[in-house]
């Protein structure tokens, strides 16, 4: 059986970028790397109970941390703060090549005029690579709220991307299958 | 004709090409320094609490970076630990005002507070006691008008532990009415002023062991206490009890596992249960797939402590006073382990959670007494 210290060395390897590129994006350089060295420092303090899906897990409590770090406001102009920051040359050539319908400085506008939770729910799968089963394990939803989240969070981008301001919650409200009464 | 756009190709253009080498560059410079750093912090013993912790900040690490670069092992020490068996280590780095609680998740901050949980146990022939102070939308009674509005109102119960089974509630003590708008005041008075519902001051008396019936969606206060006292035995029961859960059961339909767990847990957390049966609850909801940390939270009355999310934190739905997705919230003591609150938070047209609960009660006492108190009015027996 692999031992704890052997595990957590293998974790880091294979999640720490992982991780670090998550921060990266939502905290100063220096912030971040110290959320990414604190987040390896508390898998180890429970490294006989981390779940199955590692990163997911390992991408959560760094979310925690960074929410604990900056406040909601903050986190919402974090991201595209951070985008601006880390993009060069080779994104504005790279975007050109792509020939896309808008312009990238209207595509960030548009990430960023979301409210937080969908940006976040679209970067963790279209930057971060995880399924929406992954993704709903990071921000503590399950896998059919997470894709439900998902499904919003594209149209409501699509929406803005078109010109046009997001309006659709009325026929959310008709499709919403996590209609629920109260039990209380 | 207009090209269509497409959004997640657009997203995905959007990712910045240096980001993977940001990435790659922090950590191969810093690969050795950060395992050692994870390694030198404490270990939990499994199945215990974890140890009480606090998150370094920035300032500490770039002064390591710069005159101490190579001390590895000053760098790992300062995760400052508290937990038993372990110093405090010498570089302490400052703690931030704002900074929260010291923990990773929902689950950890659940366990922990099972492990220090201190509640009276429920004695035969005692009476368990709560006393709380609940704000919910009201109606008016007997009046066609439709007003929106809330009313905070106090509640006491004696709920006596086997013996004669003596339970007296006194309810919508001070009551206090708020009008969602003037023109919902204006309404109401046009109306004729009708009483809104649980504004009136009443109490109730029942005796006897019939009085505590029994339910497929519930347990009765003598259930709560024969409750078993591990979280796997509670999980086990929980499911059995689930399990006899039929589709007519609820307004909605048969609720999933975790939806199930959600309408008994406020009854676990201040019910008349054991001390380990409490502790097992707490395990229990830890384990639960979407319990979420909300961090330091206050409560309605003003109270602060640690917030824990569970349900719909979703979707673009405007309130209806009939329903809609909502989110659960505990808040606890963090020093005690003890629910503060229990609130059911609904959404704004943007999909942000509402500032102000829809509903919501705030736990003043939960004690075990000798004594049954005194009813408010001539109570209405059964």
């Amino acid at each position: 059986m692999e031992e704890p210290a052997e595990r957590l060395t293998g974790l880091y390897d294979r999640y720490h970028r992982r991780v670090l590129a998550y921060v990266l994006l939502r905290a100063e350089p220096a912030v971040a790397e110290d959320i990414a060295g604190e987040t390896f420092a508390i898998a180890w303090q429970r490294i006989g109970r981390i779940p199955e899906a590692e990163l997911p897990w390992l991408l959560g409590v760094a979310r925690n941390l960074l929410m604990r770090h900056y406040d909601a406001d903050r986190r919402r102009r974090m991201l595209s703060e951070r985008v601006a920051a880390m993009s060069d040359e080779r994104d504005r050539v790279g975007w050109d090549v792509a020939d896309l319908v808008v312009e990238r400085e209207e595509a960030m506008a548009a990430l960023a005029a979301l409210p937080e939770h969908y940006a976040e729910a679209l970067t963790l799968v279209a930057w971060h690579g995880l399924t929406p089963a992954e993704a709903g394990r990071v921000v503590g939803t399950g896998a059919a709220t997470f894709s439900v989240r998902l499904f919003r969070a594209r149209r409501a981008l699509a929406s803005r991307l078109r010109g046009g301001a997001s309006s659709t919650t009325e026929k959310d409200r008709k499709e919403d299958p996590w209609h629920a009464e109260s039990t209380r | 004709m207009a090209r269509r756009v497409d959004p997640m190709k657009t997203l995905s253009a959007l990712r910045p090409k240096a980001l993977d080498e940001r990435a790659e560059e922090a950590h191969s410079r810093d690969r050795e320094r950060g395992i050692a750093r994870a390694l030198a912090g404490p270990r939990q013993r499994a199945g215990a609490a974890a140890p009480r912790r606090r998150m370094a900040t920035t300032g500490w690490r770039t002064g390591l970076l710069g005159g101490l670069a190579g001390a590895a092992v000053l760098a790992v020490a300062a995760v400052v630990v508290t937990a038993e068996g372990a110093e405090p280590a010498a570089t302490v780095p400052p703690v931030p005002e704002e900074s929260g609680p010291a923990y990773a998740d929902a689950s950890e901050f659940m366990l922990a507070s099972a492990d220090r949980l201190s509640v009276p146990e429920p004695t035969e022939g005692d009476f368990w006691h709560l006393r709380t102070r609940s704000s919910s939308p009201t109606f008016a009674v007997d009046s066609e008008v439709d007003i929106a509005a809330s009313v905070e109102y106090s509640t006491e119960s004696w709920t006596e532990l086997g013996g004669e089974y003596r339970i007296l509630n006194n309810l919508n003590l001070d009551a206090e009415v708020s009008f969602a708008s003037e023109e919902d005041r204006r309404a109401w008075e046009e109306a004729g002023s009708p009483e809104l519902s649980y504004t009136e001051p009443a109490s109730t008396y029942y005796e006897g062991v019939g009085q505590h019936v029994s339910s497929p969606i519930s347990y009765t206060d003598d259930e709560l206490r024969e409750l078993p006292g591990t979280a796997e035995e509670l999980r086990a029961e929980l499911e059995r009890k689930w399990d006899g859960v039929g589709e007519d059961d609820y307004l909605e339909g048969r609720p999933d596992f975790t939806s199930f767990v959600q309408t008994l847990a406020d009854r676990l957390l201040v019910g008349p249960v054991a001390p380990d049966t409490r502790a097992a609850a707490y395990q229990v909801i830890a384990e639960l797939p979407n319990v979420r940390l909300l961090g330091e939270v206050t409560d309605q009355l003003g109270r602060e402590g640690v917030g824990v999310a569970i349900g719909e934190a979703d979707d673009e739905v405007a309130f209806t006073s009939d329903g809609g997705p909502y989110e659960q919230r505990w808040v606890f003591d963090e020093e005690t382990g003890l629910l503060l609150a229990s609130e059911l938070r609904t959404f704004d047209d943007s999909g942000e959670v509402r500032a102000v609960p829809g509903s919501w009660t705030a736990y003043e006492a939960i004690a075990v007494t000798e004594e049954m108190g005194e009813p408010v009015v001539e109570p209405v027996r059964q």
